[in-house]
């Protein structure tokens, strides 16, 4: 708790993507409760049909979930803070891919290493991602957002499809249209074994970085002196001012924050998957956009919550054998999931309303 | 002073875009454009009234395999010095893809269509690569005010463009007045099909599971495949799709691990981020020896090996036909060496003798018309080639050569190696069409 | 004829505020001795919050001259004002809603860094509101008025200003919390804090100033003494609620 950055202190500025003014009927609750209820036979039905399957499924929803819930935060800081979709965002995932490619493997050649030296190649290319991606999405708070801090809603918006598409056609001239890729590069040994498959190491290795910063981020923001400096400025910009603290910069920290996390996932992204290309932010992109509006948009833990979400999501669809839809249905069933929770918590899962206000 | 900004943003986006669009399309420069035709497609070569055009995908990872059926045309067009029986010719290649998707592009697809339909001296097309982009073109020329403008590809294999596929309205659909205005030399996917399922049941595979990208092709042969293994008392696992937009299919083979299967059957194009899933395959269920790995021709192309790394290594790759680097025949052998010494390479891509022999194809049947576009498309069926560049083969009443040898390839250090051909007996791929 | 005959501490010279093409302020001329209480009366939109959202960097005049213990201010940012010493809590109260009692205090000593100090202030604030010591972790949005008021001015101390800004601090309030925000804001200046009071409770806050400014429609009507306001027939009249 207290992990959000705020939006504003009236009522009248909450954000909510309510699709319906308040169903509050018991007939409303009774159908949540029957989708709730048949979601949950289906994965208590598959669990029992095959735990093993089970068992590993849920441990690839995770390592997904991580690289959603890392994008998601950067959507969910800017949000709170601008109310702005920053949809630009995603392609500065994309661009955290790409550089890790150029300094991990085509410059420090990490594909030849293994033990230590491996880890030092990794451990550069992460930093290098994360701080390229900081500068760039502050770059672009600078460039393109600042100024139209005070323009109409549309005006920032378009600006940041236009953001979204400069960024990924950038990494098009730079990289190319197709695929950059390499041989594994975090150690695939099996760390143990469900059923005769293994849970290998790079598994692991993508939480020991995922939820590390996951946490960091999290003190960060409620501990440091910046982190409470973007709070205020969420959820009260003048009287942020009036605390002396410096909004501008404020702002430029929440991008860096996010610009950094979307670094560390798209070094992520590209080490476990071992490939990028110029368009990989968009379905990324999308669905980290998603789950920071399912985990209730301005809200930190909320984005990391539906990131997960959506990791599982993703994969129990596509590797539970019972009576699943199948991975053609995904994005259809992210979407529902999408409405329905609008429709039952116009708020988001963590997003409190603050209507108990005198 | 906000909207002067956001107008130069815009600009910004839209330069780059442009940039970028450019730096990956310039085509070849010579003649003036004809009227009518897009900007896909280049200024034309030769000289004379009449035009024909190709069309394929140039940008992404077909470029090499386009390019190369582009100048077999033209290699063909230039022995006759752009003349088809009193018929002088110029040439343009036209583009079907974006850069941006790196593949074909329906909306793309549909432009070329409309503006052949506006060219009145074009007397054919060469193309398409994708089915699925032929699906589109070929019912709007089938419309041209002049009759069906006539069209052969060397590389649609999808059975459902010439013959009954089990989708409804197929093939009539594809020709709106009822008069066909297509033919191909492509081996169709039914052939295909049957070759991989008898190819499995040579290794003495028992256990298959398939895989498919849900496009009309990858569905397609994945159908063609499953009849005709189960045909040959193969035990098909499953049919499923993957979608080309996850990030990875981990999770998906784990599923299909449970199964116990014995091979994987691939049915779809690689650029429906086929690196990804043969990586996951490998690193799931176990290399390529342990669990043998087939593909279908959608993924014999130079970036199966690049995206896929060491893990496509021992995968093997049909396609339908002959490997155009070991024809037998004459013709074959002739054409070959006049395409290596024309354009200075030593590898033909999988199609590139196909594209000669379909301008052979199209140009016969020009010869033998009065040069009316309905008499053309008449000419196109019931041809005999006795000595043509892929074999001695005839093109059928609607529209299929009657070649039906695939090519079965392996990845071998990077690259797609001709290991073996397999011959279905016909009844085997009658049965696969179902 | 001013009260105590102090240093000047604030002055305003002519001020001019626009929003877009409103006028807000067309020309306010006014002046803060240090050590007093001065309030600004006037009715609803005549300027007052505007004046004090000026005086804090959130709006920039277009002409006239601020001038703060000497130094020109016109231009300064919101958090080099804050610097200076002045702080304000600001009409409507503005707390950060999500955030607790105690987070909402410790920003206003954004700015500071000397812990102790901070410490003894925080003290200072809880031993004027002991209700918000007790509510210390709640979420600040959940707080009565009275108490969101309350943490309001105690955000606002906790910058240790000089010169203390209180928007409407009696809005709202019921008649006992009323009183009760006025001693604390005498006690505040009686421990040497000048304070510039915005109110609509003229009489309350004439009571307790030492020198008024009445604005009407963007311009300083009346500027006088405390007790000669007070006695002032149209302060009675329009202000006072008297005929
Ligand atoms: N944000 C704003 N935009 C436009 N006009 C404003 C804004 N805020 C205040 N005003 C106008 O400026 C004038 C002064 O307002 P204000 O300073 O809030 O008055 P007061 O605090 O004395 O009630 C009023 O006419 C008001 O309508
Ligand atoms: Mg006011």
């Amino acid at each position: 708790m207290g992990t959000s950055v705020g939006t504003a202190a009236e009522t009248s500025r909450r954000p909510s993507f309510a699709l319906v003014p308040r169903l509050r009927s018991r007939a409303v609750a009774v159908v949540g409760i029957l989708l709730l209820a048949l979601v949950a036979f289906w994965l208590v039905e598959n669990a029992v049909h095959d735990i093993r399957q089970f068992a590993l499924v849920s441990l690839n929803g995770i390592t997904n979930g991580s690289i959603y819930a890392l994008v998601a935060i950067g959507y969910t800081l800017v949000y709170g803070i601008l109310e702005l979709i920053n949809f630009a965002h995603g392609d500065v995932f994309s661009w955290g891919a790409m550089i890790t490619y150029s300094v991990a493997i085509s410059w420090l050649g990490a594909s030849g290493h293994s033990g230590i030296a491996l880890f030092g190649i990794l451990a550069v290319g992460l930093v290098c991602a994360a701080l390229f991606c900081a500068t760039l999405n502050m770059a672009v708070e600078r460039v393109a957002y600042r100024r139209l801090r005070n323009a109409p809603r549309l005006a920032p918006l378009i600006t940041a499809i236009g953001m979204s598409f400069v960024l990924s056609n950038l990494i098009a001239v730079v990289y190319g249209f197709n695929y950059v890729s390499s041989e594994p590069l975090l150690p695939r040994g099996a760390l143990f074994t469900i059923g005769g498959q293994a849970y290998g190491w790079d598994k692991l290795i993508v939480l020991l970085i995922t939820v590390p910063t996951l946490v960091s981020l999290m003190i960060v923001v409620k501990r440091t002196r910046w982190g409470k400096a973007m709070r205020a400025t969420a959820q009260n910009r003048d009287a942020a001012r009036l605390m002396g603290i410096d909004v501008d910069r404020a702002i430029a920290f929440a991008f860096g924050l996010g610009g950094a996390l979307a670094g560390i996932g798209g070094f992520v992204y590209l080490v476990y998957f071992t490939q990028g290309r110029f368009d990989l932010g968009f379905r990324i992109g999308l669905f980290a956009f998603t789950a920071a509006v399912l985990g209730g948009i301005g809200n930190i833990l909320g984005a990391a919550l539906g990131g997960y979400l959506i990791g599982f999501i993703e994969n129990y669809n596509s590797g539970l054998t019972w009576h699943a839809p199948g991975p053609s249905w995904t994005e259809s069933l992210v979407f529902i999931l999408l409405i329905l929770i609008l429709v039952f918590r116009p708020h988001g899962l963590l997003g409190e309303s603050l209507s108990t206000r005198s | 002073m906000s909207m002067r900004k956001l107008g130069s943003i815009l600009l910004l986006a839209g330069a780059t875009a442009v940039l970028a669009t450019a730096a990956a399309s310039a085509g070849p420069l010579s003649g003036k454009r004809i009227a009518g035709l897009p900007n896909t497609c280049s200024k034309p070569v030769g000289h004379g009234k009449y035009v024909i055009a190709s069309d394929f995908p140039l940008q992404g990872s077909l470029r090499p395999l386009s390019v190369q059926m582009v100048e077999a045309v033209k290699l063909e067009l230039k022995k006759m010095h752009y003349k088809i029986g009193k018929y002088s010719v110029q040439f343009v290649s036209c583009d079907d893809s974006t850069a941006a998707k790196g593949s074909w592009d329906p909306q793309t697809c549909t432009n070329n269509a409309n503006s052949y339909k506006s060219v009145t001296n074009l007397l054919g097309v060469i193309g398409t690569y994708n089915s699925g982009c032929a699906e589109i073109i070929a019912p709007i020329i089938n419309r041209a005010p002049g009759g069906g403008i006539p069209m052969v590809s060397p590389a649609n294999t999808y059975v459902g463009l010439t013959k009954k596929s089990g989708v409804a309205g197929e093939p009539q659909k594809y020709f709106p007045t009822g008069k066909r205005n297509y033919a191909r030399v492509a081996v169709p996917d039914n052939f295909q099909g049957a070759a991989d399922a008898l190819y499995l049941k040579h290794r003495h595979i028992k256990r298959v599971y398939v895989l498919n990208d849900a496009e009309a092709y990858g569905l397609g042969i994945a159908n063609n495949f499953v009849r005709a293994a189960k045909k040959l008392g193969l035990t098909v696992l499953g049919n499923s799709k993957w979608d080309a937009s996850q990030p990875n299919y981990q999770s998906l083979y784990q599923g299909i691990a449970s199964k116990h299967p014995q091979a994987i059957f691939l049915a779809g194009i690689v650029s429906n981020n086929g690196g990804q899933l043969i990586k996951d395959k490998v690193s799931v269920l176990g290399n390529n020896t342990k669990v043998l790995l087939l593909a279908s021709d959608g993924f014999n192309d130079s970036a199966t090996p690049k995206d896929a790394g060491n893990s496509a290594a021992g995968m093997f790759i049909t396609i339908g036909g002959s490997d155009p680097n070991k024809l037998s025949n004459p013709t074959g052998r002739a054409f070959v060496k006049a395409f290596r010494k024309a354009y200075h390479v030593k590898h033909l891509e999988a199609y590139t003798a196909y594209a000669g022999q379909a301008l052979l194809v199209l140009a016969h049947a020009i010869n033998k018309s009065d040069g009316s576009r309905l008499s053309i498309d008449k000419h196109l069926f019931k041809q005999k080639f006795p000595k043509g560049i892929i074999g001695s083969f005839k093109i059928d009443s609607s529209g299929d050569p009657s070649l039906g040898g695939v090519t079965v390839d392996v990845v071998k250090h990077g690259n797609i190696k001709a290991v073996t051909t397999v011959n279905p007996p016909l009844s085997l791929a009658k049965a696969a069409l179902g | 004829m001013t009260a105590n005959g102090g240093q000047p501490l604030l002055e305003l010279e002519d001020v001019q505020v626009f929003y877009g093409a409103i006028h807000a302020l067309k020309g306010v001329s006014l002046r803060v001795d240090d050590g007093q209480i001065v309030t600004l009366i006037g009715a609803n939109g005549a300027g007052k919050s505007t004046t004090l959202r000026t005086i804090s960097g959130l709006l920039r005049p277009r002409t006239g001259s601020m001038r703060f213990d000497g130094k020109d201010i016109v231009r300064a940012s919101s958090q080099r004002i804050v610097r200076f010493g002045i702080a304000q809590a600001p009409e409507g109260r503005q707390l950060f809603s999500r955030m607790t009692v105690l987070e909402n205090l410790e920003m206003g000593a954004f700015q500071r860094s000397d812990r102790r100090e901070i410490a003894a202030d925080l003290d200072r604030v809880y031993e004027l509101f002991p209700r918000l010591a007790e509510r210390q972790a709640q979420k600040a949005g959940t707080l009565s008025g009275g108490e969101q008021q309350m943490c309001a001015i105690g955000r606002a101390l906790l910058a240790r200003p000089r010169l203390l800004m209180l928007d409407e601090p009696s809005m709202g309030l019921s008649p006992n919390l009323v009183d009760r925000i006025f001693e604390v804001i005498a006690d505040i200046n009686r421990q040497g804090t000048t304070v510039l009071l915005v109110e609509q409770n003229a009489a309350r806050a004439l009571e307790i100033a030492d020198r008024g400014y009445v604005l009407e429609t963007g311009r300083v009507t009346l500027a006088d003494s405390a007790a000669a306001l007070r006695s002032n027939e149209r302060v009675r009249a329009s202000y006072l609620g008297e005929s």
